[in-house]
């Protein structure tokens, strides 16, 4: 087997092998993340006794938004679980709206002030980890307001689809605007190549390379011999890559 | 674990081997994440059966460069 293929292959199991453990690494933080988002609705819903007074329900939920809930990633959240959160996010805020006399009740038993910092701090939690999926939590529920936000970095494939086609079309153009100016009857293309390959030598124009590759094939499929110029116009291609 | 909106053990367990699946494969336990894998092959989403595609493809890499 060429050495070059056995680089090659060596190369993609490495790839593949940091594209495995990423991947696995970020599913197990969603799997903690859901995990614990099923503590939170343990603690907002749950009859158990640890939580019957107010008071105590909201003091977990105090701990949970202020040291479980804080560590978790923003990017660990889909929209089920963004779902999940704002039910919990409304349950918290039905305990602290009540009719005067049902507040009165309520504060003889609990600590209203309080609640009402922790359903607040609930609240923008739910909005800051909705944000990245394009939902906002409004008075009627959660609503999608915007299409979902892109990880840093990381472009939609229609806008790089719309990119790659302009970009394209003005590679044509330079390749013609090129011919026209190169357009002299004792030069051959191979001609036209060579000073492709300065252009691309001097300043590393990928227009003059995607013309010369261009040029190369159209004389491949005619049947001329264009290997040695192909590996000429791949050592600049690895330079550039560099 | 999530559980399903009927709470089903069905459930729980497929979610207990994905995680253990994931959990193989980020301590690099390649081989018995496909082991794993074998057995919830049928009910994996489209996300983890790209995981599972490459997992495979890494192990035939692999038999190729000895």
């Amino acid at each position: 087997m060429p050495v070059s293929r056995m680089i090659q292959a060596i190369e993609l199991e490495r790839q593949l092998t940091d594209f495995l453990v990423h991947y696995a690494e970020k599913r197990l933080r969603r799997f903690e993340a859901i995990f614990e988002l099923q503590r939170l609705e343990e603690i907002t819903f749950g009859n158990n006794r640890q939580y019957w007074r107010l008071d105590d329900r909201f003091r977990a939920l105090k701990h949970w938004f202020n040291h479980v809930g804080a560590k978790l990633d923003e990017s660990c959240f889909n929209r089920e679980m963004i779902f999940t959160l704002s039910r919990c996010v409304e349950k918290i805020g039905s305990y602290c709206r009540a009719n005067d006399h049902a507040q009165q009740t309520k504060q003889s038993w609990f600590d209203f002030g309080e609640a009402q910092k922790i359903a607040l701090q609930a609240n923008n939690y739910l909005q800051s980890r909705s944000r990245t999926l394009g939902y906002e939590y409004t008075p009627i529920g959660l609503k999608l307001v915007r299409p979902p936000e892109n990880p840093a970095g990381a472009e939609p494939v229609d806008r790089l689809d719309i990119d790659a086609k302009q970009k394209f079309r003005q590679s044509l153009a330079y390749q013609e605007q090129m011919m026209d100016y190169l357009d002299d009857p004792r030069r051959h293309l191979f001609g036209i190549v060579s000073y492709l390959f300065g252009e691309i030598e001097k300043n590393a124009d990928r227009r003059a390379e995607h013309m010369a590759a261009s040029i190369l094939y159209f004389l491949k499929i005619h049947g001329y011999k264009v290997e040695p110029y192909v590996e000429k116009l791949r050592r600049f291609r690895n330079k550039n890559a560099v | 674990m999530l559980k399903n909106s009927d709470g089903s053990e069905t459930r729980m367990l497929f979610d207990e081997r994905l995680r253990v699946f994931y959990s193989l494969i980020a301590s690099r336990q390649f081989e018995n994440a496909l082991r794993i894998a074998a057995d919830i092959r049928d009910q994996l989403e489209p996300a983890d059966k790209v995981v599972l595609a490459a997992l495979a493809l890494r192990q035939d890499l692999q038999k190729f460069l000895g």
